[in-house]
């Protein structure tokens, strides 16, 4: 087993953990757990049926330790790994192709810096810089791509030095 | 030496209050004694009682980290499979295998074998895989117990089959060590 997807294991363990807290603490890290788990499958480190079978599984414990309110939010648990694959989908150009994880996240930024620049608002600003913070941390490579997220974020104009 | 060896039977109640044993490593249905003859009768659209899914839905994940993954991580953690969820998914697979069971009679009045081999083929799938989602909500719902017994069949079967190292978090997570301890500490009820 691959660090990254070790890690992605504990984050899942971190996320179950958590189970009591209020819902839209366990959405925030339910979605993190999704971002991660699309990068470490996006470069290759854990196939992506397995990924996505584990996190069905956090779905599924935090289902029996209270979270039934989850089922309203993700209609059914297979939209957990549909959430999942969305997000893969932003990291595909990356997919099966083995990328090491720093140009896969390099991959990642240039993406998300366009999909911003297209629909230029704040709030998708921060989640798009919070899914090269995940990712970055989920592959251990460090913070080198947010900040080159945070500078074509000031060459766009969208964000003050 | 099995890894069971030396562990009692436990005894829990099933989703149709009927009583579901686990020994000698296997977990059983003592008011179903001949299951896949009730399979049968089911998939010819008799009735089928929820039993069938728990123990079917078992015995798909017996070698899949699944449940390490959700099951208990104390022992003295009780889950909860929330009922209008198991509601929801029970309701689904009847309303599958009701209208599935329509299909199949009147192929089989027509001796239509090609529609009969093609519903099998198109219907099977969705009606299993949402089966196998309320069988595994169904095995949840075992007393911590019976789970821990199952989650120590689960690490002896991935550790047979070579694959340790999907066992060092879920065994980490319990505060244990070592690739043999869910199945020979943690099954038997001590953490």
């Amino acid at each position: 087993m691959d660090d990254a997807e070790r890690r992605l294991r504990w984050r899942g363990e971190a996320l179950i953990a958590r189970a009591s807290s209020p819902p839209w603490e366990v959405v925030d890290l339910l979605t993190e757990l999704g971002y991660a788990a699309a990068a470490v499958a996006g470069c290759g480190l854990a196939a992506p049926d397995v990924v996505e079978g584990f996190l069905v599984d956090v779905a599924d414990a935090l289902v029996v330790r209270g979270c039934d309110w989850l089922t309203p939010t993700f209609p059914d648990l297979p939209n957990v790994a549909a959430l999942y694959t969305t997000v893969l989908g932003a990291g595909s150009h990356a997919l099966a192709s083995d990328l090491a994880p720093k140009t896969y996240v390099a991959g990642l930024v240039g993406e998300l810096v366009e999909r911003v620049k297209a629909e230029p608002t704040f709030e998708a600003m921060v989640e798009a810089r919070r899914q090269v913070v995940v990712a970055s941390d989920a592959l251990g490579v460090g913070d080198e791509a947010v900040g080159a997220f945070d500078d074509a974020m000031v060459a766009a104009g969208l964000l003050e030095r | 030496m099995s890894w069971w060896e030396g562990l009692d039977p436990v005894e829990a109640e099933g989703p149709a209050g009927h009583a579901v044993v686990w020994r000698d490593g296997a977990l059983v249905l003592t008011a179903h004694p001949d299951p896949q003859a009730e399979e049968a009768l089911g998939a010819l659209g008799g009735e089928r009682c929820p039993c069938l899914d728990l123990l079917a839905a078992w015995e798909a994940q017996h070698d899949r980290p699944s449940i390490l993954t959700v099951g208990p991580r104390r022992l003295d953690e009780e889950l909860v499979a929330p009922a209008r969820v198991t509601a929801e998914l029970r309701d689904d697979v009847n309303r599958w295998r009701s209208h599935l069971a329509e299909l199949l009679a009147e192929a089989r009045g027509r001796k239509d074998t090609a529609a009969l081999a093609r519903l099998a083929e198109v219907a099977r799938g969705p009606e299993r895989a949402a089966a196998r989602r309320l069988g595994f909500l169904y095995v949840l719902g075992l007393p911590t117990a019976v789970q821990v017994r199952l989650m120590g069949s689960v690490a002896a079967a991935l550790a047979a089959a070579g694959r340790e190292d999907e066992l060092e978090v879920p065994t980490a997570a319990r505060g244990g060590a070592g690739p043999d301890w869910l199945a020979t500490v943690w099954a038997r009820g001590k953490g």
